[in-house]
């Protein structure tokens, strides 16, 4: 599904050269659900921008379906990860003056031809996966943590991506809200098919997924 | 766009708590900025419009009689008659008249007349028979006053078009009374029309005007005239001024005269008027500037503290130009929201009267150029933080703290 080959990221300043990330080949294929682990600092975040086209490698090549995306525009860029990736962060990144179902909306303003109530029935379907149909209404912060982090799941599947990546989705949340998270992420995963790449420190959780990439000062180690 | 300026409308409506001042701010600004634009159209929509008189090689001689009243007696009126005549001999003078108001001075007469069921204010100056001629008046229908006139139980009357349109539409007034007169009063009677006589000057609203004949044989219903106009020949100069001054003084010694060119009077008045005028303006444009600069913090700011909600948008596939209209676009709407708390409250002016002061075109327009200066402004001071917001990189804004 998608393909990182000899990827490398260094960052720059006028005195310093930080190599973030050093020959990383990484394919990940449709449907299947990985874990990204590694020490503080050592790239795994990098690497989940690599596939979530965030930003750009400082070498190697990336390809979706098989097709390389280094010649594309910012434009094209944006539309590939609006249609195709969906995005789970750790600390929710939810807008806070807006409505809950207004905030699952976000990815499907970029997208052209849905109309409003369009947009509002995917909104609602994607808040009825995650099991919030009764807090379309509230405001973030009237949410739990877990809760929140439900809302982010639907922000991130509304827009049906067949690629779903998360950044220590479960950082912020007790043991049992985790389970839930994790819960959602699986049953998306089976019943839907989506391609899933998770960032965790949790082993336990890491277990739960099909194979665990290994991250160690921007190597991959397994 | 149309899905994105409704979403940023709900994203501004519910910061309203937040945006509250600088909505506030931007009203003020936007009522100040309609104060300044009404007054500058205003200005402008009077200054195109025709004076309806010539001031070059006028001048005015004031004449102080160091008498009480304005009813003449008939020696008085024999006195103005006698300056008139030896005026008149002089070689650099071509015509001469007498009149109760000149140009560009702050005294005038006026009053408010029922015409054809109307209630309508106009100005009103009494004049000689050669007034027309010293102040180059265009006459547009019937005529101007002449020695006939003399011997009439009714004062000969002029109007203006501006008057005979609001007095009598498209009927002629000719041969008319212009109102119905009180008892005891003579009846004013309309002999002609003329295109104007804008006695304030270029800036001020034109007004109704009517011009009552003095009949210097009928002393008793005449007021006597403070002023002479002297209509000059080309190229007489300043120094002429003296000999004017000693001949009108071996005429009649015991009156003084003061000389003011009426070139002269139009500047000291366009003056007064544009002095406060453009000081009105650096004020405002002062404030525009503040406005501006605060803005430009203001957004700013926001942007930065909204980094990572830049980055959420840019990660769900929203493009440097969807990042640049989103910064961009909340202040506009932000702008549009004060503006129309402003236009509500604009308004509600012509309800006190404000249409009384000025056309409606100018109403309308001020408000239409008030509201794009403002919406300049907002763009303007938006876009160098909106051009910063876009070029955020993705992975960047989703890690900023």
């Amino acid at each position: 599904m998608i393909q990182l080959e000899h990827i490398e990221k260094v960052y720059r300043t006028d005195s310093l050269e930080t190599v973030a990330l050093s020959n990383i080949n990484v394919a990940v294929q449709q449907g299947e659900f990985v874990s990204i682990m590694g020490p503080s600092g050592s790239g795994k975040s990098t690497l989940l921008n690599m596939l979530g086209l965030l930003d750009e490698p400082t070498a190697g090549t990336i390809a979706l379906h098989g097709k390389p995306l280094q010649s594309f525009r910012d434009k094209e860029l944006a539309q590939v990860r609006n249609r195709e990736i969906g995005f789970i962060f750790q600390s929710f990144h939810l807008i806070s003056d807006l409505r809950v179902v207004d905030n699952v909306e976000i990815p499907l303003l970029y997208r052209k031809g849905l109309s409003g109530s369009e947009r509002r029935k995917l909104a609602l379907e994607a808040l009825d996966a995650v099991g919030l149909t009764s807090r379309t209404k509230h405001f973030p912060t009237q949410l739990s943590g877990g809760q929140q982090q439900r809302v982010a799941i639907a922000r991130a599947i509304v827009g049906k991506p067949s690629l779903l990546l998360a950044d220590e989705p479960t950082g912020n949340l007790d043991s049992a809200m985790s389970e839930e998270i994790m819960s959602i992420l699986h049953e998306l995963n089976q019943k839907r098919g989506t391609t899933i790449a998770m960032v965790t420190h949790d082993e336990r959780l890491a277990t739960q997924t099909d194979r665990t990439i290994r991250i160690f000062d921007g190597r991959q180690v397994q | 766009m149309i899905a994105t300026t409704a979403h940023l409308f709900k994203l501004v409506w519910n910061r309203k708590r937040s945006n509250a001042l600088i909505m506030l701010e931007l009203f003020i600004a936007f009522l100040a900025l309609y104060g300044v634009t009404a007054l500058s159209l205003f200005f402008w929509s009077n200054y195109n419009k025709p004076l309806g008189f010539s001031y070059a090689n006028v001048w005015q001689v004031e004449i102080d009689r160091k008498e009480q009243g304005d009813k003449p007696s008939a020696e008085q009126t024999e006195r103005l008659r006698r300056l008139i005549r030896s005026a008149q001999t002089l070689s650099e003078v071509e015509n001469v008249t007498a009149s109760f108001t000149v140009p560009f001075s702050n005294s005038g007469k006026g009053g408010n007349y029922t015409i054809n069921g109307k209630q309508l204010r106009m100005d009103i100056n009494e004049v000689t028979d050669s007034f027309k001629d010293v102040m180059n008046l265009q006459l547009t229908n019937g005529r101007w006053f002449n020695p006939s006139d003399d011997g009439q139980n009714w004062i000969p009357v002029i109007i203006n078009e501006r008057l005979c349109a609001a007095g009598f539409g498209s009927e002629s007034p000719l041969g008319k009374p212009l109102y119905k007169p009180e008892p005891g009063e003579k009846e004013r009677r309309v002999v002609g029309v003329i295109t104007d006589f804008r006695k304030n000057g270029e800036l001020p609203r034109p007004s109704l005007f009517m011009a009552e004949r003095i009949n210097m044989n009928d002393t008793a219903s005449f007021h006597v005239p403070h002023n002479l106009m002297l209509k000059l020949r080309s190229g007489t100069t300043a120094a002429f001024e003296e000999t004017l001054v000693k001949t009108l003084q071996a005429t009649v010694k015991d009156w003084s005269y003061r000389i003011t060119p009426l070139q002269e009077s139009h500047d000291s008045t366009l003056k007064n008027v544009m002095i406060p005028f453009v000081l009105l303006g650096l004020v405002v444009g002062f404030l525009l500037l503040m406005v501006a600069l605060g803005l430009v913090g203001i957004v700013w700011q926001s942007v930065t503290r909204r980094t990572r909600e830049i980055g959420v948008r840019r990660a769900f596939g929203a493009t440097y130009g969807d990042v640049h209209f989103f910064v961009l676009g909340e202040l506009l709407i932000i702008t549009t929201f004060a503006l129309i708390a402003g236009v509500v409250l604009l308004l509600q002016l012509p309800l006190v009267g404000f249409l009384d002061l000025v056309d409606a075109s100018v109403y309308a327009a001020s408000m239409v150029l008030a509201m794009s200066i403002m919406y300049g402004i907002t763009a303007l001071c938006g876009l160098y933080p909106s051009m910063l917001a876009s070029r955020i990189q993705p992975s960047e804004a989703l890690r900023y703290e």
